[in-house]
C-alpha cells in the first residue's frame, strides 16, 4: 500500500459522509434557497428569497435576537466560568468532588437543562413557590416573567447551565498547570492578586476561552430545542422562524426557510474563519 | 497576621462559590424528580400529591417503550457506524503527516460546530427521493453528521498519544497485521474507544431537530416524545421520561471517572 | 543591602509524618551569596519559599535587617525569585517581561525603559528588548529571568536551581554571570542547588541540608577540610573512613595513630576522615603499602582504588605517578589534612 495514499484511504469513508451528507445537504439547501424548483418547472435561480427575508421585520428581529441570546449566554458563561475556575484552581479538601460537580453538566443533553428551567423558573414554578412560601411573591404573576418572555432569560439560563462548565473546565485545566507557576513568579516580582489576574492569568486563559466560546456562541446562535421549549411568542430565534416557515403548508415559503438556514450557516462559518485568522495572527 | 487573614477571606469566598456551584448544578434535578412522582402538583404547593402514575405509565405504555427502543437502536447503530468510519479516519489524522491535513481536520470537525438545520432541510429532498425520509434509515444517516466529528475528535487524541512502535515491535516478532491490531493496538486504545463511543452515543441520543425533520411521523425517539408530553403540559410523565433520558449521561459520568473530561490535568491539582 | 535571619524555621504539612523543614537557623550577611545545598527533597526549596513568603512557616520567623517580615505578603516583601524554568510570560516580549515588576510598582515608562536596557546589557543581551519571549534559547531565557528578578532591586534575591535545566557548558558560563552580577549589584542572594561543585564555585558560604535540617554552614573549604559528620564528608566526595578511637587529640586506627592539632580534645569513637587527596607517595617508616585494584584516569589526576588491610579506599595522585593494576603503592597520610567525625552506626 502506497504510504503516501494510506491516510487518504483511511479517511475515505469519513470524507464520503462529510461530502455527501454534510456538504451535500448544505448545497441542496443553497440551491433550494435560490428558488430552484424543477417540480413546478422553474429551472432558474434568483435571490428573491434572500431579498424577501432581509426586508422582513420578523427575520431581522430574529437575527438580532439570536445574536443576543448567543452573546448573552456566552458572555455570562465566560464570566462565571472564570470565577469558578479561579476558585477551584488551588488544592483544598473536597476538590475532586467540586471538580466533578463543575464538569457534571457537560454530557447532560441540553433538553434536560431546558426541562429543569421550565420547572424551576416559570411563574408557577418551583422557585416562584419558594418565594411564595417566604412571603416575597403573593401569586404567580408577582413572580417575574423569566420563561416565555421577550428577554429570553429562561433560554439564557438553560444555555448557561451547559456552557459554563464547557468553558470552565478548559480554563481550569490551564490554570492548574501553567497558571499556578506563573502566578508564583508574578507574586515574587511584586504583583498583587488583582495584577496577577489581569496581567498574567487572564492572558494565559485567553486561548482556552476563545476556542470554547466560539463553539458555545455557534450553538446558541443556531439553537432550536431550548428556545422552542422556553421561548415566548415574540421574538423567536432564527432556527425557530426558519423551521416554522419550512413546515408551512404553503410551499412558496420553502425557499425563504432555506435562505434563513443558510444565513445561520454562513454566519457561523464566518465566525469560525474569523477566529482562526485571529488565532494564527496571535501566535 | 495579615497573611492568614487574607487566606481565610479566600477560603470563605471559595466556600460560598462552592455552595452556589453545588446548588446550581444539582437543584435542577429536584423538580424533575418530584414531578415524576406526582399526580398533581399545583401552585403554591412545594410538595405534590404523590403518585406512581407517571412511572407506571412509562414502564407499561407501548409508545414510550417503543420510543425508548428506537432511541437505543438508532444511537447504537449510529455509534457503531461512526466507530467503524471514525477509527481509520482518526488514525490518519492522529498518526500521519500529509498535505492538506489541516484542511481535512477542519472539515471533519465542522459538522459538530455548525448548526445542522440547513443540512437537514437541504438533504430532506434527496432523502424523500431515495425513500430514506420518514424512516429509521434516514434518521441513522442524518445522525452520522453530528456524531462522526465527535467520534473522530475523541479518537484522534487517543491515536496521538499512542506509540506506533508497539505495533512495529509486534510485527518484527512475527505477528501479522490482524493479530497485531487485535492483540496490541486494540487493548492500548480500548479505554479511549469506550469513552469516545459513550460520548457519541449521547450526541445521537440527544438529537431532536434532525430526527424531527428527517424522521417524520414514523420515527419517534425519546426526545421527541419528551417534547410532546411537555407541550401538552403533562410534567409528571415528562419528568419521568426526562429521568430515563438522562441515564446514559449519568452512566458516563459515574461509570468512567478516570477517563471523563479527557484531560487528566483537570484532576491534576489533587497533588 | 539586607541582612537575612532565619530563626527556628519549621514547616510541617498537615498529614505528613515528618516536618519538611525543622528548626532552621541561619544568618546571611548583607550582600552575601549563600548556596543552599542538599539532595533532592531535603527541604531547600521549602526554606526558600518561606523566605519569599510563598509559603508560611508552621513555626519560626524570618527577619530582614532585624525586622520580622512574616506578616508581610509575598508580593510586598521585595524578595524576587528565579525558578528552575525561566517562566517568561508568553504574551509579553523580552522588554515587557523584564519591566514587569517595575510596572507593577507603577514606575514611569521612560524610567522603566532605561532600567530594562541597563539590565539587558548586564546580562549580555543588549538590544533584545523587542524580541518575542518565545523565540529564545534556554540560556537566553534564563538570563532574561535573572534580569527580570534583579531589575526591581530586591532586598533578597532567591534562585531555585536556576541552572539545572541547562547544558553543562552553559551552566559554567551562567555561574560566572550570576556571580558577577550579584557582586555588582551587592544584593543578598540565596541560591538553591543540588550540585556541590556549583555551590562551591558560586557561593560565599554554603548551607548544607539533609532531611529538612541544617547540617553545616560555612565557607566552602570547611566542607572539605572540616566536615561535621560522615554523611557530609560523603556528600562532598570523600569515601575513606577508618574506624578509630580518639583520646585527647590522638586518633588510633588500624592504619596507625595520628595526633591531629586541628582536633579539639575529646574522648570518643570516631571515623578518621581521609580525603583522597590527603596522601603522598612515600617510602618512609610510617608509610602504608596497598595494592592497586583499579584506576580511573581523570586528566590531571589519577584515582586509584586500593586494597589496604582488606578494605577498599580511594586515593588521588598526580598523573605523573602512573601505577598499574596489581602494583603496590607506598604512601603516607598527610596529617594536616586529616579529620575525624563522630562514629555513628546509622549513617
Amino acid at each position: 500500500m502506497d504510504e503516501k495514499n494510506k491516510p487518504w484511504l483511511l479517511l475515505l469513508p469519513a470524507l464520503l459522509v462529510i461530502v455527501f451528507l454534510f456538504l451535500g445537504g448544505i448545497l441542496f439547501c443553497i440551491v433550494q434557497s435560490l428558488n430552484y424548483q424543477p417540480i413546478i418547472g422553474k429551472t432558474t435561480i434568483d435571490l428573491e428569497a434572500y431579498r424577501s427575508i432581509f426586508t422582513e421585520r420578523t427575520f431581522l428581529v430574529s437575527l438580532v435576537y439570536s445574536f443576543y441570546i448567543a452573546f448573552g449566554a456566552t458572555f455570562l458563561s465566560i464570566v462565571t466560568a472564570i470565577i469558578i475556575a479561579m476558585a477551584l484552581r488551588k488544592t483544598f479538601i473536597g476538590k475532586s468532588i467540586a471538580v466533578f460537580t463543575f464538569q457534571f453538566p457537560i454530557p447532560i443533553p441540553h433538553i434536560v437543562s431546558g426541562v429543569a428551567i421550565l420547572m424551576l423558573f416559570t411563574q408557577s414554578g418551583f422557585i416562584s413557590r419558594i418565594f411564595n412560601m417566604m412571603g416575597i411573591a403573593e401569586s404567580p404573576s408577582s413572580f417575574p416573567e423569566l420563561v416565555f418572555d421577550p428577554m429570553g432569560v429562561g433560554i439564557i439560563l438553560a444555555l448557561l447551565w451547559k456552557f459554563m462548565p464547557f468553558i470552565g473546565v478548559s480554563v481550569l485545566a490551564l490554570l492548574q498547570t501553567s497558571g499556578l507557576v506563573y502566578e508564583e513568579q508574578a507574586t515574587s516580582l511584586g504583583a498583587n492578586s488583582w495584577q496577577r489576574f489581569r496581567y498574567v492569568l487572564l492572558p494565559i486563559m485567553k486561548p482556552a476561552i476563545m476556542s470554547t466560546s466560539i463553539l458555545t456562541f455557534a450553538y446558541g446562535f443556531g439553537a432550536y430545542e431550548l428556545p422552542f421549549l422556553l421561548g415566548g411568542v415574540y421574538p423567536k430565534t432564527l432556527a425557530i422562524v426558519a423551521f416554522e416557515r419550512y413546515n408551512n403548508v404553503d410551499l412558496t415559503y420553502r425557499p425563504e426557510s432555506m435562505a434563513m438556514s443558510i444565513v445561520i450557516t454562513i454566519f457561523v462559518v464566518s465566525l469560525i474563519l474569523l477566529y482562526r485568522k485571529m488565532a494564527t495572527q496571535n501566535s | 497576621m495579615a497573611c492568614i487573614k487574607k487566606k481565610n477571606q479566600n477560603n470563605i469566598t471559595r466556600k460560598i462559590i462552592l455552595v452556589l456551584l453545588y446548588t446550581w448544578t444539582f437543584v435542577p434535578f429536584i423538580p424533575i424528580l418530584i414531578w415524576s412522582f406526582s399526580l398533581r402538583w399545583n401552585y403554591p404547593n412545594l410538595i405534590p400529591e404523590f403518585s406512581l402514575r407517571a412511572w407506571k405509565y412509562v414502564f407499561t405504555q407501548k409508545n414510550i417503550i417503543s420510543s425508548l427502543f428506537s432511541s437505543i437502536l438508532i444511537s447504537s447503530v449510529v455509534t457503531a457506524i461512526s466507530l467503524a468510519i471514525g477509527l481509520p479516519a482518526a488514525k490518519a489524522l492522529g498518526m500521519y503527516k500529509f498535505k492538506g491535513k489541516k484542511l481535512i481536520s477542519t472539515l471533519v470537525t465542522l459538522p459538530a460546530i455548525v448548526p445542522l438545520l440547513a443540512v437537514a432541510m437541504g438533504i430532506q429532498v434527496v432523502f424523500i427521493k431515495l425513500g430514506l425520509s420518514d424512516s429509521i434509515y434516514g434518521v441513522v444517516l442524518i445522525h452520522l453528521v453530528p456524531v462522526m466529528p465527535y467520534m473522530i475528535m475523541n479518537l484522534s487524541s487517543v491515536y496521538e498519544a499512542y506509540n506506533p512502535e508497539f505495533e512495529q515491535q509486534a510485527r518484527v516478532l512475527g505477528a501479522n497485521a490482524f493479530t497485531t491490531f487485535y492483540k496490541i493496538t486494540i487493548p492500548a486504545i480500548l479505554p479511549g474507544i469506550i469513552v469516545a463511543s459513550m460520548f457519541s452515543f449521547i450526541v445521537s441520543w440527544s438529537q431532536y431537530l434532525l430526527t424531527l425533520i428527517i424522521g417524520g411521523a414514523s420515527t419517534k425517539t425519546l426526545p421527541l416524545l419528551l417534547f410532546a408530553f411537555l407541550n401538552s403540559g403533562d410534567y409528571a410523565i415528562g419528568g419521568a421520561i426526562c429521568i430515563i433520558f438522562v441515564l446514559p449521561a449519568l452512566i458516563l459520568l459515574f461509570g468512567s471517572p478516570k477517563y471523563f473530561a479527557g484531560t487528566k490535568s483537570v484532576r491534576g491539582g489533587e497533588v | 543591602m539586607t541582612k537575612l535571619q532565619l530563626i527556628n524555621l519549621t514547616k510541617h504539612y498537615s498529614g505528613a509524618p515528618e516536618p519538611s523543614v525543622k528548626d532552621f537557623n541561619l544568618t546571611v550577611e548583607p550582600g552575601e551569596l549563600v548556596a543552599f545545598l542538599g539532595p533532592s527533597g531535603c527541604g531547600k526549596t521549602t526554606v526558600l519559599k518561606m523566605i519569599s513568603g510563598l509559603l508560611l512557616p508552621t513555626e519560626g520567623d524570618v527577619l530582614f535587617n532585624d525586622e520580622s517580615v512574616i506578616e508581610i505578603p509575598p508580593e510586598k516583601r521585595e524578595v524576587s525569585m528565579v525558578f528552575q524554568k525561566p517562566l517568561l510570560f508568553p504574551h509579553m516580549n523580552v522588554g515587557e517581561n523584564i519591566g514587569f515588576g517595575l510596572r507593577m510598582r507603577k514606575q514611569k515608562k521612560d524610567e522603566i525603559k532605561v532600567k530594562v536596557n541597563n539590565m539587558l546589557e548586564l546580562v549580555r543581551l543588549k538590544g533584545y528588548a523587542d524580541r518575542k519571549s518565545t523565540e529564545l534559547s534556554g540560556g537566553q531565557e534564563q538570563r532574561i529571568s535573572l534580569a527580570r528578578g534583579l531589575v526591581i532591586e530586591p532586598r533578597i534575591f532567591l534562585l531555585d536551581e536556576p541552572l539545572s535545566a541547562l547544558d553543562a557548558s552553559l551552566r559554567i558560563e551562567m555561574r560566572e554571570l550570576i556571580r558577577k552580577i550579584q557582586r555588582h549589584m551587592k544584593v543578598t542572594t540565596i541560591c538553591v542547588t543540588h550540585d556541590q561543585e556549583e555551590a562551591v564555585m558560586l557561593a560565599d558560604k554554603i548551607a548544607l541540608m539533609f532531611d529538612g535540617k541544617l547540617q553545616q554552614y560555612g565557607v566552602p573549604e570547611v566542607f572539605y577540610e572540616r566536615p561535621k559528620t560522615k554523611r557530609i564528608a560523603e556528600f562532598f566526595g570523600c569515601t575513606n573512613f577508618v574506624k578509630g578511637t580518639q583520646k585527647g587529640r590522638t586518633v588510633a586506627t588500624k592504619l596507625g595513630a595520628y595526633t591531629l592539632d586541628q582536633l579539639d580534645d575529646d574522648n570518643r569513637e570516631v571515623y578518621l576522615v581521609v580525603r583522597p587527596e590527603a596522601v603522598e607517595v612515600s617510602d618512609g617508616a610510617d608509610s602504608l603499602k596497598a595494592k592497586v585494584k583499579s584506576r580511573i584516569f581523570m586528566g590531571t589526576h589519577v584515582r586509584y582504588i586500593i586494597d589496604l588491610f582488606g578494605k577498599e579506599y580511594q586515593i588521588t595522585l598526580e598523573s605523573a605517578t602512573l601505577y598499574k593494576e596489581g602494583d603496590i603503592i607506598s604512601f603516607r597520610l598527610l596529617k594536616e589534612r586529616l579529620w575525624a567525625v563522630p562514629y555513628d552506626d546509622n549513617i
